[in-house]
């Protein structure tokens, strides 16, 4: 195993198409066995194109792919014992639901005793039993979708690769599935890479997420650290809700907006712009240093969003509607807002790649 | 509701009556006409006589001679068809995984020679097989053969002119039954640690059997009627049921031959038709 660790570790995979800018541009990471790490990023960032070189579906134009520290790298996609479960669920509409878990056995070369007995056993584990010898078009959604997983994982993969798995099913069943793959990723203590684009699903899911930007890792870290402790601006926007705002350094080094210090744990030099980043549920209203007005309020069930504008900011607060400090706030009213230091982020505007 | 539907059933039958009438007068008319004629008799100075009579099928039912022809026809149809499937299916296939902006001229090209006239295409295959073409003078060239070697005037001419024409009809109909076929199936079948090999026979052949069963099909009928590629690449020598009824109409003048001919060619296309339909259904599955 190398040094730097890592059950699975990419180092420098590049995959630069010849056009435009690399879908995939020097990208290290290391996850580590039985982890399961979610690469998150708006389409196009590179995290399918990611998931495509691990499964050996795309060949990279540069770096290295490591899994048990054996090189996979040139390893042709059949040999490398991945199991893949893929958005379209990619099953074989030519075959029966038992046949298409059977198939990676099969290529495997595995009597077909056992291979029934291990079919019966991954379709129980996606509860699909007695399902063996329908056709997937008689499935519904989830269902194909359990046989996909089944089929990947029957096979007793090194590592399971899930691209947007759950983006075709809707709503509900998304969260029943969500919840059960984590359960059989838990209970087999496979190593599993997940792509996605929807921020809670990485969040709920993931042991760590992993937020690509443009072909690059933005930040690594858990749920926790990557959406309260943001490394970038993108990353910020991207997992979850966020207010930012221009603020500048005065000449004791404390920043403002609109000619008013804010609170923030940190100074900078005098005369310096940044942009101050503020979770939508930390903004206090009716303390704090800067006054603004209610322009609006927006119900929506769980939480109510409170719209405030003032001199040289706008913000959104967000309080849950079981909280009745929101009630009685109407559109006009005026109002202080402010939040903890400890939750204001501070980035250089410089960084702020918007 | 069920006015709705029923006005949208009206509708749809009257919109389709100029098509109906189409097919009514321009082919099933001249084929009731033909049929007709095949029942004609023939009086022995030649002329189309009047009244009933069985004489053409009795004739073609019992003479040897018509059994081997529609054997040598069916024969000639089936290794065209099988040699335009075996060229046809990998450019089928390259062209349905083409994802460059030249897929429409690749299949442009593939489709072209389509729109040089068949008599055109049958002499430029003379050119190229004859006795003093260019594969002979190569050959001849290099010193592998001293006598040339007959490419035209027989069946091996009538074959290779017959596939080349049948191809583009091939192509065509396998990359439009191709569209079941997804990349990701054979992607997954990869991941399932099939080579590439086995993930062709296991994942993309199955699949593209019903794009295979039409494509046969339509050139299987396409082979059947050719004449102009047998007549002009068989010299004389080549004999088929499409070149007998020319043969009978034209030439001898034997009209309600003919038509017997072409009616005994009409069931033909219905068998072929039938076993198709079924093959279809089977690979469906």
């Amino acid at each position: 195993m190398t040094s730097e660790g890592g059950y699975l570790a990419l180092a420098a995979l590049s995959k630069d198409y010849g056009v435009g800018e690399p879908a995939v541009d020097r990208l290290d990471l290391a996850i580590d066995r039985g982890e399961f790490v979610a690469l998150l990023g708006p389409s196009g960032c590179g995290k399918t194109t990611t998931l495509r070189m691990i499964a050996g579906l795309v060949e990279p134009t540069g770096g290295r792919i490591l899994l048990g520290g054996e090189e996979l790298t040139a390893k042709p996609v059949h040999r490398r014992n991945i199991g893949m479960v893929f958005q379209s669920y990619a099953l074989f509409p030519h075959m029966s639901v038992a046949d298409n878990v059977a198939f990676g056995l099969e290529m495997r070369g595995i009597a077909s005793a056992d291979i029934r007995g291990r079919v019966a056993e991954a379709l129980a584990l996606v509860r699909l039993s007695g399902f063996e010898a329908r056709r997937p078009k008689q499935l519904s959604g989830g269902q194909q979708q359990r046989v996909a997983l089944a089929r990947a994982l029957v096979i007793r993969p090194d590592l399971l690769l899930l691209d947007e798995p759950l983006s075709n099913l809707d709503a509900k069943l998304r969260e029943e599935m969500r919840g059960e793959i984590r359960e059989i990723q838990r209970r087999l203590g496979i190593t599993t890479v997940f792509v996605t684009h929807d921020q809670t699903e990485a969040l709920a899911l993931a042991d760590r997420v992993a937020v690509m930007e443009k072909g690059r890792l933005a930040q690594l870290g858990t749920p926790e650290e990557v959406y309260e402790r943001p490394a970038t601006p993108f990353v910020a926007r991207f997992v979850g809700r966020i207010n930012s705002l221009a603020a500048a350094a005065g000449s004791d080094g404390r920043l403002h907006i609109g000619g008013r210090p804010i609170s923030v744990g940190e100074t900078r030099p005098v005369g310096a712009r940044v942009t101050v980043m503020v979770r939508p549920q930390h903004i206090a209203l009716g303390g704090g240093g800067l006054s603004g007005r209610v322009t609006g309020l927006t119900y929506v069930g769980d939480i109510v969003q409170i719209a405030v504008a003032g001199e040289g900011f706008t913000v959104i607060a967000e309080r849950g509607t079981a909280d009745p400090s929101w009630r009685g706030l109407v559109p006009g009213q005026d109002v202080g807002v402010g939040w903890p230091a400890s939750a204001a982020r501070v980035f250089a505007e410089s960084d702020d790649g918007r | 509701m069920a006015d709705d539907r029923r006005s949208r059933v009206g509708l749809a039958a009257a919109l389709s009556l100029p098509a109906t009438a189409a097919i009514s007068l321009g082919f099933l008319l001249p084929v009731l006409w033909l049929a007709r004629m095949s029942f004609n008799p023939v009086d022995s100075s030649g002329a189309l006589g009047q009244g009933w009579t069985a004489h053409q099928y009795v004739e073609l039912a019992t003479g040897p001679f018509y059994a081997e022809l529609t054997l040598a026809s069916l024969k000639m149809a089936v290794s065209a068809t099988f040699f335009a499937l075996l060229v046809g299916y990998p450019i089928a296939l390259f062209l349905h995984r083409l994802e460059s902006r030249w897929k429409t001229v690749l299949v442009l090209l593939a489709i072209c020679p389509l729109l040089v006239s068949g008599v055109v295409r049958a002499y430029g295959w003379i050119v190229i097989l004859g006795d003093a073409g260019w594969i002979n003078s190569m050959l001849r060239g290099i010193g592998l053969i001293d006598r040339p070697v007959r490419l035209v005037n027989n069946h091996v001419g009538v074959t290779i002119g017959l596939t080349e024409s049948l191809l583009p009809y091939m192509t065509l109909s396998l990359l439009a039954g191709l569209g079941r076929l997804d990349r990701g199936l054979e992607e997954a079948a990869r991941t399932l640690g099939a080579s590439p090999l086995r993930t062709f026979l296991r994942v993309t052949l199955p699949l593209s059997l019903p794009a295979v069963v039409l494509g046969s099909t339509l050139c299987l009928m396409l082979a059947i009627s050719a004449f102009v590629t047998p007549r002009l690449l068989g010299g004389g020598r080549v004999f088929l049921l499409a070149t007998e009824i020319y043969e009978q109409a034209l030439v001898t003048l034997n009209w309600p031959l003919a038509a017997a001919l072409a009616v005994a060619m009409l069931a033909l296309f219905s068998l072929v038709l039938v076993i198709s339909g079924r093959l279809q259904r089977r690979v469906a599955e």
